[in-house]
């Protein structure tokens, strides 16, 4: 049974924000709610590294896990979802995740947050696959029709890798042993001595 | 006067001791079980062909260049 | 060999004498065009700061129909300028702070400024897709009802400068001068 991971090779990463665009343009998600988002480090200066972030559709889910009206659940292959009708926008899935994927889409008194939106793995939801109702809730069910997530199959370098996590690790281990590696083995430092930044 | 008070009293009775009443099994709340509806998709990837299915697209897409 | 030629603009007035422009030309396709009687004056001191302008993962070209695009005008959402760190200490500008910057024709422009080691000292980089304000006013009304970009900022080429190439007419916008001052 194939467990399914993302997988962001920061050597790869460009900054493109393609893999946000489609997010953003096939789930429909509206402004302000962001599912992914790429992260620099370094910018502008030497070792600068970018990498994309979404749920990470966790093992072991801390959202899951603080969940007050248990909505979360996880699929056979390891995607963590949520049944949006029983959210109660609490906010304690995000207070614990790591990675800051779950999303509110309201800012209104009381803390009223509205429902939870967060990465889905491009599967969408427990409602009838495919159908409407599916993807004005949760966006587009790409898992159901055979395809995986769009960010992943639109990323301009292949840094971003979706799917069974034996296959990404392959990949991942192939690229690693092309580059010798850590990156900092062919870089600036090898060519022009040490104590060059 | 008096008997409408009676009455009054009577039936206020009769739906207190109608309406009191305890079930003998409480509801419980189990922790950490999803209480949501059943996701269709789970069905689909039980089945071997989606996964199959899956793992060919990844071949083909995120083939190394 | 081409021969180098300093352009008509330029931090380096002390290379003009040695790489001089052209003389002015009276019909250049048909067009009056100046070359050296701009160069005769020195701009360098009032405008220390070389800009050149470029793009933006973002948006394309003049930037209508980009900024228009919901999801890209969400990841780029305002004008700014790049500046060095140490520009913008002697200036005492700080990351995200808005500023003017000015060019020696007497365009100016209110933008954000970004401070960052990604351009060198004496240097500034802007990118050139957004319009929409002018010397720092937000034209949002004169926009017909529902086609204003969802993303304006100030055109950089309103602080650019005259500068015409030698054989194709392409104007010479990417090596001029400015000096930036905090709004």
């Amino acid at each position: 049974m194939a467990r399914m991971k993302f997988l962001c090779d920061a050597e790869r990463c460009i900054e493109c924000n393609a893999c946000v665009t489609a997010c953003k343009n096939e789930n429909e998600v509206p402004w302000g709610v962001n599912r992914r988002r790429v992260i620099t480090l370094n910018d502008g200066e030497p070792g600068e590294k970018s990498i994309s972030v979404a749920c990470m559709h966790c093992t072991d889910a801390p959202c899951a896990a603080v969940c007050p009206v248990d909505c979360f659940y996880t699929t056979t292959d390891g995607l963590v979802l949520h049944d949006k009708d029983l959210c109660i926008g609490c906010g304690y899935c995000f207070y614990a995740c790591p990675f800051g994927a779950p999303q509110f889409p309201e800012e209104t008194a009381f803390g009223v947050r509205g429902k939870m939106d967060k990465c889905t793995f491009c599967a969408g939801g427990p409602l009838e696959d495919n159908s409407n109702a599916e993807y004005e809730k949760y966006g587009a069910n790409r898992i159901a029709q055979g395809k995986l997530p769009a960010c992943a199959e639109m990323c301009a370098t292949k840094a971003l890798l979706a799917g069974d996590g034996d296959l990404v690790a392959d990949i991942y281990r192939k690229r690693v042993m092309q580059r010798s590696g850590r990156p900092q083995t062919w870089g600036w430092q090898k060519a022009y001595g040490a104590g060059v930044s | 006067m008096r008997r409408y008070c009676v009455l009054a009293l009577a039936a206020v009775a009769a739906a207190g001791l109608g309406g009191c009443y305890e079930t003998a099994t409480p509801k419980m709340y189990e922790p950490g079980v999803y209480k949501g509806s059943q996701d269709s998709l789970g069905n689909k990837l039980d089945n071997e062909e989606l996964d199959q299915q899956l793992s060919e697209r990844f071949r083909t897409a995120a083939q190394d260049r | 060999m081409p021969v180098h030629r300093e352009p008509l603009y330029t931090q380096r007035y002390d290379l003009v004498s040695k790489y001089p422009t052209y003389e002015d030309r009276k019909a250049f396709w048909r067009l009056p065009t100046r070359y050296a009687s701009i160069q005769d004056q020195d701009y360098s001191g009032d405008y220390p700061l070389a800009f050149i302008s470029g793009r933006l993962t973002e948006y394309e070209g003049g930037g209508e129909e980009t900024r228009s695009n919901v999801w890209l005008a969400e990841l780029q959402q305002e004008m700014f300028v790049e500046i060095n760190p140490a520009d913008a200490n002697d200036r005492g500008i700080r990351d995200g702070q808005w500023v003017w910057l000015e060019g020696p024709e007497g365009g100016r422009i209110k933008v954000v400024a970004m401070v960052t080691p990604r351009v060198g000292r004496g240097v500034i980089w802007t990118p050139f897709h957004f319009g929409g304000w002018f010397q720092g006013q937000d034209l949002v009304d004169r926009y017909p009802e529902g086609t204003a970009p969802i993303v304006r900022g100030e055109a950089c080429n309103t602080a650019t400068t005259y500068g015409y190439d030698s054989v194709t007419q392409m104007q010479e916008t990417k090596a001029t001068l400015c000096q930036i001052t905090p709004a």
